[in-house]
């Protein structure tokens, strides 16, 4: 990577405080550690792991929603803390994963697609909004709707429009499809893809459906609670997992053929427990080959071939 | 919770509303005492402070003695009893208004705050929102009209600093819903202000909510008018408020029963218009809600 990275997360760490009441305990949980990404000018980066990995801690420290406790974030070459909210607004911005909570239910699709103009002063404010309802596809007879008039299809591509309408250069996707029915699914992943190409957008895609990942990313990270396990380009990663908990997300994926039943997963029974002890490596209680060592020294990410991985037994 | 009142759904609303018999009832007998309130001087047949003592205590047109003149007859002082009664429609919305005003942007800012924000600043407004509940309203509500001593205004804001309590905990919880939703984390983003957040963005989602506790609270204010003029700490006399007659007629009970039942039947009929319409409102927007 030559040039300066579009999005460049530095050692991020980010440590919530939990209280039980007023004067009660408190207990540490990591939602994201010492976390390093870069994703180049009009690449796509893939974020997988499942529930509670750090995803959304991620996704809302990129925004400069939240603040993150150490590390550095850089977008195109600036810090983003460094950063006026009104560069930072026309350089990067999110569409959510949900299009029913992501509109505002009272306000019409026309304002609510104008609103991110009205903020930061934009002019031709109607051209605007027409030229964005077009570029997502969206009839101009909508403008008049209110979100609740609109399928789930129409509402994400309204939260695209809303997105794009200040032209950012960077797009923080926050499981955009996970909502949607399969049908629309594709069709807002075309719609993304398009998109991409025509703005030369870079992307950060945020998801736990692998399929989707596979099709839109150039690379993936996989994040086990808060901390990134592999990166790889994404087709060394999906034709060759390196980490065990990249091997077991991808045999989760169900198989197409019905005949052969559900995968076997091999991870145990135990769920993820962020408050668990953390002496060793964080995957160690659901790690399928597990060796004692595992248990008692942390993992370091190591550089391999394509990319890199959190784990001693990987090659 | 899906969805919250969308008014993509308004057309439908208004034709619910339009159908549910409470509302129709409700609103229709409240347009009708606000329009008597607003159009008083021209409905109330004599002036209401004007005292006659050759005429004192003419019982209403139903009885032997009533005199066409006074259709509801004449009180103590001879003063008309209709032209009263009109005119005291007027204190009671009007009271009921100011209070709601006060106590709503009281209440709603406070409920607002403390649910979007949340942390230890939710910590510090419920505590406020307990106290406040843990005041006796017309205990608190006497001893300030005995310091500040009794008159409308005073009565309007004693009671709009006290009853803002149940706006605060309804617009609290919803805010608290709200909050989360992605559609604000999406503002964030968007570098919007927390105000315009709170009351451009937030507020309109929970119209319906706040229209029937609104509706709750105006006949609270409404009866709590009346109670305190009656016990002689609220409007006072000569202005001819509801809850004044009805203390005024109190020496006459035995003789003439008229002088309570007139004024109390008005405040019964604009206490129930305003619960008819506000029931009907939770009944229209509430299945909406869940």
């Amino acid at each position: 990577m030559t040039a300066v990275p579009m999005i460049r997360l530095a050692g991020v760490s980010k440590t919530y405080r939990l209280r039980r009441g007023l004067f009660g305990p408190s207990q540490e949980l990591r939602a994201v550690h010492d976390l390093s990404l870069e994703v180049a000018r009009g690449e796509t980066l893939g974020l997988v792991g499942e529930s509670g990995c750090g995803k959304s801690t991620a996704v809302s420290i990129m925004l400069g929603l939240l603040a993150p406790d150490a590390g550095r974030v850089e977008i195109a070459g600036q810090a983003l803390d460094a950063m006026a909210e009104r560069d930072r607004v026309r350089l990067i911005q999110p569409v959510f994963q949900n299009p029913n909570a992501a509109l505002n239910p009272v306000k019409r699709i026309r304002s609510l697609i104008a609103q991110p103009l009205k903020l930061h002063g934009g002019s031709e404010i109607d051209r605007e909004v027409a030229r964005a309802m077009e570029m997502v596809g969206l009839p101009a007879r909508l403008a008049q709707a209110y979100p609740g008039e609109l399928s789930g299809g129409q509402r994400q591509r309204v939260a695209l429009a809303r997105a794009l309408v200040l032209k950012p250069a960077v797009l923080i996707c926050d499981e955009p499809t996970s909502a949607l029915d399969v049908s629309v699914q594709a069709q807002i992943i075309n719609l993304l893809l398009g998109l991409r190409r025509e703005l030369g957008l870079t992307m950060v895609f945020v998801s736990h459906n692998l399929a989707v990942v596979e099709h839109l990313a150039d690379r993936v990270a996989v994040m086990y609670l808060g901390e990134k396990v592999e990166e790889a380009t994404t087709d060394a990663l999906f034709r060759a997992p390196r980490h065990p908990y990249t091997q077991a997300l991808l045999a989760a994926t169900l198989p197409p053929d019905p005949g052969r039943g559900l995968p076997e997963l091999r991870l145990g029974k135990a769920a993820a427990d962020p408050f668990a002890l953390r002496g060793g490596c964080l995957f160690a209680p659901r790690c399928p080959v597990v060796e004692p060592i595992c248990r008692s020294q942390p993992q370091d990410l190591r550089r391999v071939a394509e990319g890199a991985v959190r784990c001693q037994r990987a090659g | 919770m899906a969805e919250r009142t969308s008014p993509a759904r308004r057309p439908r609303a208004l034709r619910r509303l339009c159908r549910n018999s409470g509302v129709l009832i409700g609103g229709g007998l409240l347009a009708l005492i606000v329009l008597i309130a607003l159009f008083a001087p021209l409905l109330a047949p004599h002036d209401p402070l004007a005292q006659d003592l050759t005429r004192r205590l003419l019982p209403p047109f139903w009885q032997e003695r009533s005199v066409p003149e006074h259709l509801l007859g004449t009180d103590h002082l001879g003063r008309d009893y209709l032209s009263r009664l009109i005119y005291g429609a007027r204190v009671s919305l009007g009271v009921g208004a100011g209070v709601i005003l006060v106590s709503g942007s009281i209440g709603i800012t406070l409920g607002l705050v403390a649910g979007y924000f949340g942390g230890w600043i939710d910590m510090v407004i419920s505590f406020i929102i307990t106290a406040r509940l843990s005041l006796p309203i017309v205990l608190v509500a006497l001893a300030a009209v005995a310091l500040g001593g009794a008159s409308l205004t005073t009565l309007v804001t004693v009671l709009g600093l006290l009853l803002w309590d149940r706006f605060a905990v309804v617009t609290r919880a919803a805010a608290q819903s709200l909050r989360h939703r992605e559609f604000i984390l999406g503002l964030r983003a968007l570098g919007a202000g927390k105000a315009r957040i709170l009351f451009l963005e937030i507020l309109p989602n929970m119209q319906a909510t706040i229209l029937v506790v609104l509706s709750l609270e105006v006949a609270n204010v409404i009866l709590l008018e009346a109670a305190l003029s009656f016990l002689g700490l609220g409007v006072r006399p000569p202005t001819p408020s509801w809850g004044l007659m009805i203390s005024e007629g109190r020496d006459n009970i035995l003789f003439d029963p008229w002088l309570i039942a007139l004024p109390g039947s008005a405040l019964c009929l604009l206490v129930l218009a305003v619960n008819l319409l506000g029931d009907g409102l939770r009944d229209v927007t509430g299945p909406v809600q869940r």
